[in-house]
């Protein structure tokens, strides 16, 4: 296990010194972000400032669950676009999607991240949420969790 | 002629039968988190349970004794009830996991709200229970389930890496992974050794013997059935594995409801493949409800002695039939909480494990005894491999819980 | 167990299913009742079958919670009711004969007023 240190923020000179190599890339990726103005990426970013997200205290669990649900979003989105699935399919995948963001809406870890996903997926807006994906990946491979 | 349609027919039950809700979520989710390399855990797992399966078919057929008849008299009173209280909690919650699922299923294939889909199909699995002997119950349930090979279909369209897919059958630990990574792959080993040996299917599977009223002449019956049936339904949990591994791990998805596996077939056939996959996953989770709650009806009856067996009329067993009705009920009524699925299937997969070193014992002493089983007790390989998974049943059993903690159930 | 076999009493014949001269199980052989003096010969008296016999050979807290559940019913099988043992205890008499399955005997004509019962 990670040493839980106290850090000033995952920007923190002290949390690269702690967090280890994998943290460390992802820090730098991180800074390489902010630079970019993707405005859910900036709501990301916010949500991490904002909530206080400590980089070594984050649950990977509930982080997962985010990611895994936006993932699935787009995925959903392409086939039945494609007229591969009846609408009802995915019309009830994308409900069970919702509800499972809805849940974490409320914590304080992955809050924002969820609000975010849930505009994502009501908007069926596919780019940010493959966006917003590939930057939880980036964010649970800097605590550990591979993929 | 004859002969050779039972062997044919027992094993297409198995397989149909093998893959229910628990192994299926697990294969999936392996498949996305590790790719292939959890391959080699549903192997060996498999070979566990024809290993205790094949033992719990001959003990039925020779010893004409169910294994919870065994529980009695070789672990005493007082740690089989604690063994049958365990069990039938188990079988409870599993059943209400496959019910759930049902719902669910139900929910994406036509609409309709999920709890009210829980109701009719429990109402309906009640009715076929009632109305169906034995063997057409296990015959309908497991025939209906080959619909299941849609997936296995699905992995040779999508046609993956197969050398790599061969890599992952060779047992092997991610050591150069993060440490988060390496407890969560223990806790899928784990999973996959708990859903293959989930005591419920040797509970159905010996007691089915003896409604059948097996004898010495069914003991090919037997080997077949488990060797090759088992084997086959393996395979399909692997298909499961083996497409999770090519299209949803690139894409960041791990399954966390039964209607995101249909994906696997719609992806490679559209709509029919969609459709074959979502009847499939239905038929599979009913046939486990229904082997979940006659398990746990199985259990109580034979503990205490009560008349059982579907061979016979409901009215002529009154309380079996009060068992499996009240099981089928309280499984609804779990449904009804609100839990969901998944967590009753986290919820099993830890609780049924640690209940396993319970459950085998029994059996494996009862296989040796030649008082019993005469010629056709246990040799030298039985007992190499009974003796060996049992202690691999013992290591995971002691690791399931602390794993399951510090990996929120292999979320982490 | 024919004549002349030797069979331990409390690992070979407690914890038994029973069936009787039907072939119908009617039970499992909770406890053994014995006869005889200390120092003397001991017999098998009966065979004790029901809740009220298996929840004195469990801890009190366990036997009062399944009793709650179960009752204390109990039925005496008489050894001489008992024809032989194997893997089972093979009774010479019918269960109601013997008192056993008064349960399911009570039960049965409320169920069979369900169709396909």
């Amino acid at each position: 296990m990670k040493a839980r240190e106290e850090t000033r923020g995952p920007f923190s000179l002290t949390a690269r010194r702690h967090l280890g190599r994998a943290a460390t890339s992802a820090v730098r990726n991180r800074f390489g972000v902010v630079a970019r103005c993707d405005p859910l990426l900036l709501l990301l970013a916010a949500a991490f400032v904002a909530g206080g997200a400590n980089a070594t205290e984050l649950d990977t669990a509930k982080l997962a669950q985010v990611r895994s649900a936006v993932a699935e979003a787009p995925t959903v989105l392409r086939i039945q676009a494609r007229g591969q699935v009846t609408e009802t399919f995915a019309e009830g995948l994308r409900s069970d999607i919702r509800k499972d963001l809805q849940k974490l809406v409320a914590d304080p870890e992955v809050g924002t991240m969820a609000s975010a996903a849930l505009v994502a997926v009501d908007a069926r807006d596919e780019p940010a949420l493959l966006s917003l994906r590939d930057r939880l990946v980036a964010l649970e491979r800097a605590h550990g969790r591979s993929r | 002629m004859g002969g050779l349609v039972e062997i044919l027919l027992g094993i297409m039950t198995a397989v149909g039968g093998f893959v229910e809700v628990s192994e299926a979520t697990f294969a999936a989710q392996a498949g996305s988190r590790f790719g292939y390399s959890l391959l080699w855990a549903f192997a060996v797992a498999t070979v566990g349970i024809i290993v205790f399966g094949e033992m719990s078919g001959r003990v039925a057929a020779i010893a004409k004794q169910p294994v919870f008849a065994l529980m009695r008299q070789r672990l005493g009173l007082t740690l089989g009830l604690f063994t049958l209280a365990a069990s039938v909690v188990v079988s409870l919650i599993t059943c209400a996991a496959e019910i759930g699922a049902i719902g669910l299923v139900l929910n994406l294939l036509v609409g309709g709200p999920y709890l009210g889909w829980a109701v009719l199909s429990t109402s309906v699995l009640i009715l076929t229970v009632w109305s169906m002997p034995f063997k057409w119950i296990e015959r309908v349930f497991g025939l209906l389930g080959l619909v299941m090979l849609i997936f296995a279909a699905a992995t040779l369209k999508i046609g993956p890496d197969w050398s790599q897919a061969l890599k992952g059958l060779v047992p092997q630990f991610p050591f150069e992974a993060s440490r988060t990574d390496q407890l969560a792959y223990g806790y899928f080993v784990v999973a996959i050794f708990s859903a293959v040996l989930f005591p419920f299917e040797t509970y159905f599977y010996s007691s089915g013997g003896i409604e059948e009223h097996w004898s010495k002449k069914h003991l090919m019956v037997n080997r077949l059935t488990t060797g090759v049936g088992f084997s086959l339904g393996s395979l399909l949990a692997m298909a499961l594995l083996i497409n999770s591994a090519v299209l949803f791990r690139p894409a960041g998805v791990d399954p966390q409801q039964p209607g995101t596996l249909a994906l696997q077939a719609a992806i490679p056939f559209g709509k029919w493949g969609l459709a074959a996959a979502l009847v499939g996953l239905l038929m599979a989770f009913a046939g486990a409800a229904v082997e979940t709650c006659l398990s746990a009806a199985y259990s109580v009856a034979q503990f205490f002695g009560w008349p059982w067996g579907r061979y016979k009329r409901p009215g002529e067993t009154p309380r079996f039939t009060l068992a499996w009705v009240g099981a089928f009920l309280v499984s609804l009524m779990i449904v009804f909480t609100g839990i969901e699925p998944l967590k009753l299937v986290e919820w099993s997969i830890v609780s049924s494990i640690m209940v396993l070193p319970l459950t085998y014992l029994p059996l494996l002493l009862l296989a040796n005894d030649r008082s019993y089983m005469r010629e056709h007790a246990n040799g030298p390989i039985a007992n190499v491999l009974g003796v060996g998974f049992y202690v691999i049943l013992l290591v995971v059993a002691v690791a399931a819980l602390p794993l399951f903690v510090l990996t929120a159930g292999g979320q982490r | 167990m024919r004549n002349g076999q030797i069979i331990k009493v409390f690992a070979q014949l407690r914890d038994l299913e029973i069936f009787d001269a039907e072939d119908q199980l009617c039970g499992i052989a909770d406890d053994v009742e014995l006869e005889g003096a200390p120092g003397g010969a001991l017999r098998i008296a009966a065979l004790l079958v029901g809740p009220g016999a298996y929840g004195a050979r469990m801890p009190r807290i366990l036997a009062r919670g399944l009793q709650v559940v179960a009752g204390r019913s109990m039925v005496r099988v008489p050894w001489s009711a008992v024809d032989h043992v194997t893997s089972r205890i093979r009774l010479n008499k019918t269960a109601r004969e013997l008192g056993l399955l008064a349960f399911e005997r009570r039960l049965q004509p409320l169920l069979r007023r369900i169709p396909l019962s």
